[in-house]
């Protein structure tokens, strides 16, 4: 299985050191500030729950749609550090029987895979776009406190189109530069 | 082709992608889609492209997870198990082996406020490994132990693979929780005795520590105290209706964040660590809850497990049967895939098999949860003895290997006496919530 690839994909070869790796990082970089952002809205939502506890204990306030809010965070949380998964390979995958292949072989089924990626996602964004606009258009609203029902699919529709950037930009260098650093040594 | 048919030859589809290394969310997503179009028609691509995965992300009861990791890996970075290890090092270090059953004794109290057994054995295996080598402990035994008791981080509660298990299945989180206690408290038992049987085999494998003092030991219960009281917080606060599952959660996580900050750990940047974790594995956990739920509709509109039901029937398999041929294709599942795919691409087969079978979802839900954690110690892909190679530098794959094969032993004593007594899973909950 592979999980954690935090290093960033090997820049082109025509680029001085410095700027290759200052350009080939950029892309993860921003998304990984962009899932740390996500998780920023995790903690508020942890502090809202426990001061909501915490009023609810000594006291009849309560913060008000908590559950509301809550789901919020937690899709801005989670929805936003999806594409970094797919730009630093960190996605659940069985490594196990494709190790064992030619390099060739490796980048060819790795591209066929982002290439998997890309279309399941794009076919994702598109139809969740679609659902989203009727929502915004029926003034779909949550129950408790009528967050406009788009906020909770902006985040969604971010996570899962950045994602698809992503996996794009995977195959191009996949097939311009080859297997990222250290994970050409077998096969 | 019938649906069932289509359906079989699905799995089969998806298990040649994952092989091709396929990401699992995606292998299942692409296999759930072209399945679910071929039965249901083009129409069903706009429910189960457009609302599904959305349906899938957007449920309150999911909010627990990413909270649960939270806590972990706050607690992971808040030095506890370095607390944990050195108070039971003064406890039980004098033991034969007592140093390998301290270290089983800090995971599975670590496991108790982690939920994670990749963190539970990379955490330990820095704190344990190093010491058991300095006092002489052969490596097989101190990788062989720590790879198998970061295992108890997923079978002792809260443990993530439960919630997702729970949330899955609509079972409920709490009283998951508590059918997870004995079989916890009964795995790191079954692996003290299975440090004790190789100590006394292998005695050399094994050199005695020596007593602590009454005043170390004092001290050691009183530096186990915060782990407790977190554990207390998380548990007490669902059972006594205090909190929801996800209140309790966020307690859990605010409590690792504070307990961070009193061992003076809490810096930029280990909160900045912990942040990119948690984000990092609740975005693999919520892709492939999309993928699962996906795949889940096709499996459903192949009506295969009632085929599968049929079949089982025709060949006038026991429902025992069926149970153990299930147990047996997770182990062997185990040795090839990490277990939250296993788990979540077995489901939708199996858990409404189970349950058209007349067993206990709870009980289910633990037998899952002990097979599942199998393999992660079971080669070739067994992830936490990749995780104690990478933490140590001098242990070597196949000495880890080697040295959880007691261990493995122990794990089929227990899922025997979890399978024949299941009243071992079921007694708390019936006691507790009735």
């Amino acid at each position: 299985m592979t999980a954690g690839g935090r290093r960033c994909l090997t820049p082109p070869p025509s680029l001085p050191q410095e700027e290759r790796t200052k350009k080939t990082c950029t892309m993860q970089r921003f998304l990984k500030m962009l899932s740390l952002i996500g998780t920023a809205a995790l903690v508020i939502g942890v502090l809202l729950t426990m001061t909501d506890i915490g009023l609810r204990s000594f006291s009849t306030l309560t913060v008000k749609g908590i559950v509301d809010i809550m789901q919020l965070c937690v899709l801005v949380g989670a929805m936003l550090a999806i594409p970094y998964g797919f730009a630093s390979d960190q996605h659940v995958a069985i490594d196990l029987f494709v190790e064992r292949m030619p390099v060739r072989a490796q980048i060819a089924l790795r591209i066929f895979a982002a290439v998997l990626a890309v279309l399941f996602l794009a076919g994702v964004f598109w139809f969740s776009l679609q659902q989203a606009l009727t929502e915004q258009a029926g003034g779909d609203r949550s129950q408790t406190i009528g967050i406009p029902m788009i906020w909770y699919w902006t985040p969604f529709l971010i996570g899962i189109g950045l994602s698809v950037l992503a996996s794009v930009v995977v195959i191009v260098r996949l097939a311009r530069q080859g297997l990222p650093k250290g994970q050409a040594s077998k096969g | 082709m019938s649906p069932p048919v289509i359906g079989l030859i699905g799995v089969a589809a998806l298990l040649v992608l994952i092989g091709m290394r396929v990401p699992v969310a995606i292998a299942m997503g692409t296999v759930g889609v072209v399945g679910g179009v071929i039965i249901n028609g083009w129409h069903s691509l706009g429910f189960v492209l457009g609302s599904q995965p959305f349906v899938t992300v957007f449920p309150y009861s999911l909010s627990v997870i990413p909270l649960f990791v939270m806590m972990g890996a706050f607690a992971a970075r808040a030095g506890l198990s370095a607390s944990l290890y050195q108070a039971l090092h003064a406890l039980i270090g004098h033991w034969r082996g007592g140093l390998a059953s301290a270290t089983i004794g800090a995971c599975a109290l670590f496991g108790a406020v982690c939920g994670s057994s990749l963190a539970t054995a990379a955490t330990m295996a820095r704190v344990a490994i190093p010491e058991m080598r300095a006092l002489g402990y052969d490596d097989r035994l101190s990788g062989g132990v720590v790879a198998a008791g970061g295992t108890l981080g997923i079978l002792i509660p809260p443990s993530i693979i439960m919630v997702i298990y729970a949330i899955m299945t609509e079972q409920s989180i709490g009283r998951l929780f508590l059918a997870g206690m004995v079989p916890g408290v009964l795995a790191a038992g079954l692996y003290m005795i299975a440090v004790y049987v190789v100590a006394r085999l292998r005695p050399s494998w094994a050199p005695r520590a020596p007593r602590s003092n009454a005043a170390a030991r004092w001290a050691a219960i009183v530096q186990m105290a915060p782990v407790v009281v977190l554990f207390v917080a998380v548990m007490g606060s669902i059972y006594l209706n205090i909190a929801s599952p996800t209140e309790a959660a966020a307690v859990g996580a605010f409590g690792a964040m504070l307990l961070a900050a009193f061992y003076k750990r809490l810096t930029i940047d280990v909160i900045r660590e912990s942040l990119i974790e948690t984000a990092g594995t609740t975005a693999i956990i919520f892709l492939i809850l999309v993928g699962t739920s996906i795949l889940q509709f096709f499996i459903e509109t192949s009506t295969l497990p009632s085929l599968l039901l049929d079949h089982i029937n025709y060949f006038g398999l026991s429902p025992l049967g069926v149970l153990v041929l299930i147990l047996i294709i997770y182990i062997v599942l185990g040795c090839f895939l990490d277990s939250l795919s296993m788990m979540l691409i077995t489901l939708p087969i199996f858990f409404p098999l189970i349950v058209k079978l007349g067993y206990d979802p709870i009980w289910f839900g633990v037998l899952v949860t002990s097979v599942v954690e199998i393999g992660l110690i079971t080669p070739p892909v067994g992830m936490n003895l990749f995780v104690i190679v990478s933490v140590d530098e001098r242990m070597k794959f196949e000495t880890v290997a080697a040295g959880v094969l007691p261990f493995l032993a122990a794990d089929c004593v227990r899922l025997v006496l979890l399978v024949s007594f299941p009243i071992l899973s079921l007694f708390l909950p019936k006691l507790l919530m009735g």
